[in-house]
């Protein structure tokens, strides 16, 4: 082209550290984020709270950092639902297309914004843990320990386990593309099914539960040794993920935008 | 250049796109031009990868778009203004595009100020006016200095500055050489705007011809001339009405379809009529417009349901 041409220098870089670098402006420049970090912060300072009162109640010693686990249950589903706006908001808004047409390799967008959502999410997960910790102080004058080897232990448990959760969270929603969808459907599966099944009497039934994500990360996170040792439950976690973000490579692959 | 081979979409039974070929060359506005429904659209989300084709296929300069490493540097297209997260401002916008391609953030605030947006640029995308954000679009098209652009319906909703400023914009473009792909509903603005016409109609390939050649083939083209004399003038309607496909009078003038200007002038020296006038009456693209899509038009007036834009998917 023999033109007026303007100063655009070659680029420096592949095409996922572009996409990546894009992923990243784009996730930090919606409200929506910081609102959700805010509103999980104030949902885990609250449960963690409630927690710490029962736990105190209950005697014995346990970690600062324990209510801030049973917290997590539920504002897992806060972080989760950052995960899943960053691919739902782009199918609602239309911006999809805008997406794949900058970065038309499509396992290249899944993979981009799963390396933004991961370090972004265990962080957030690590300021919840921090958060719960907080809360939880006050409450446990007789029964909590500040040993550090608990407490680095259950924040990077949190970190990993709100991690894992929202890399399910953003697979599922690739392929559901719908935000209300999606949350139904991560609601069944890591709280609501679980719940039920791991309640049961029948044993099959109660594997099936703790085979779910939520029951594997339930035991994960509280290290739980009930069915399977926290490292399987651990596995069958990763596995989920790993399952929900090949399905979602697929369809994302095989769908017209 | 955007080479289009045997390209072909279905939905279906339903077929949006039906084994289109064609080439969009360098250098020139080409207009892209169909009734609703005619598959523009479609072609043009086939063209960026968006859609896949059924079969056949859409190259640039020879090669598959979701191929190209860094797309926005070869290809600028603007498809869909609205597609962008409303709450994100219309620089956050632009940061993230320049971002995914390894563009220098220089380019963002150049391309605003291009498209004339830099006092707005903070401002969340989603409250711009519909004029506003079709220059939003046309900044993201520019962004990357591709050498081809395509650009679907870029005068949506700007006011008359704005339609102007786009149509010297595509002129602009297409002078420095770069390929400059517009479709339009608005046949006023292509015909002065386009240099070269792409009609489809129903999936299908219509016209592929200079603007110009589609504007004379239409059968609207027609010769008007003027017979002071009215005994003349009858025997002239009288003879010319033998080969011509209409005649009819018009005061003094008579106008004739189907005949060039040179048959009129020889019959009428022959018969040693006196004329005052004679002319061409060149049909507008409009007039010729119609005419190559009357058989193709998806959407009749009448019928239940006109959708206003957007092709069926």
């Amino acid at each position: 082209m023999t033109t007026t041409t303007l100063h655009v220098p070659r680029p420096h870089g592949g095409a996922l550290s572009g996409a990546i670098a894009s992923e990243w402006v784009k996730l930090r420049t919606v409200r929506s984020t910081l609102w959700n970090v805010l509103s999980g912060i104030a949902l885990t300072g609250l449960v963690a709270t409630q927690a710490a009162i029962n736990l105190d109640h209950e005697g014995g010693t346990a970690s600062y950092s324990e209510p801030a686990v049973s917290a997590i249950q539920f504002s897992q589903f806060v972080v989760a639902a950052l995960a899943m706006l960053v691919i739902t908001s782009e199918y609602s808004t239309g911006s999809i297309r805008s997406t794949l047409q900058w970065t038309p390799e499509r396992h290249t967008v899944l993979a981009a914004k799963a390396i933004v959502v991961a370090p972004a999410t265990f962080v957030v997960g690590i300021v919840l843990a921090a958060t719960g910790s907080l809360a939880a102080i006050p409450w446990l004058d007789g029964t909590g320990t500040s040993d550090l080897g608990p407490l680095v232990e259950n924040f990077l448990l949190i970190g990993s386990y709100v991690m894992l959760v929202s890399l399910f969270t953003l697979g599922l929603g690739t392929m559901i593309r719908s935000a209300a969808g999606t949350l139904t459907t991560i609601f069944l599966l890591l709280l609501v099914a679980p719940m039920l099944l791991v309640s049961s009497e029948n044993d099959i039934l109660r594997g099936i539960g703790n085979a779910l994500p939520g029951g594997a990360g339930n035991a994960f996170l509280t290290q739980n040794t009930d069915q399977w040792g926290p490292s399987l439950a651990l596995v069958i976690l990763v596995a989920w993920v790993c399952a929900a973000l090949l399905a979602a490579a697929v369809t994302l692959r095989a769908r017209d935008a | 250049m955007i080479t289009l081979d045997a390209l072909t979409k279905r939905y279906g039974s339903s077929t949006a796109v039906d084994g289109l070929s064609l080439a969009v060359d360098s250098g020139k506005v080409t207009g892209f031009l169909g009734p609703n429904g005619a598959g523009k659209s479609t072609t043009m989300r086939m063209i960026l990868g968006l859609d896949e084709p059924t079969s056949g296929s859409a190259t640039i300069d020879g090669r598959r778009y979701r191929d190209l490493a860094y797309p926005l540097r070869e290809v600028g297209a603007l498809l869909d203004a609205r597609a962008l997260h409303p709450q994100r401002s219309a620089r956050s916008h632009l940061v993230a595009m320049a971002r995914s391609n390894h563009l220098p953030l220089e380019r963002v605030d150049e391309t605003l100020d291009r498209v004339g947006l830099t006092d707005v640029a903070r401002r969340k995308a989603g409250g711009f006016s519909l004029g506003m954000g079709q220059r939003l679009g046309i900044a993201g098209a520019l962004l990357g200095d591709p050498a081809v652009l395509m650009f679907d319906e870029p005068v949506n909703g700007l006011d008359p500055d704005g339609v102007l400023w786009v149509r010297n914009l595509m002129r602009s473009l297409a002078d420095e050489g770069r390929t400059v792909f517009v479709s339009s509903h608005l046949m006023s603005e292509m015909q002065l705007t386009a240099d070269h016409l792409v009609v489809i109609g129903r999936g299908r390939l219509i016209a592929d011809a200079p603007i110009a050649e589609v504007i004379a083939g239409s059968s609207v083209t027609s010769v008007r001339v003027r017979v002071p004399d009215e005994h003349q003038r009858d025997r002239l309607r009288r003879t010319l009405a033998m080969t011509a496909t209409s005649i009819e009078p018009d005061g003094d003038d008579l106008v004739a379809t189907g005949l060039s200007v040179e048959q009129v002038g020889d019959t009428a020296h022959a018969e040693g009529i006196r004329l005052h006038t004679l002319e061409t009456q060149h049909a507008s693209l409009e007039q010729a417009y119609m005419e190559l899509t009357a058989s193709s038009v998806e959407y009749v007036a009448g019928s239940t349901s006109v959708p206003e834009s957007g092709e069926s998917r």
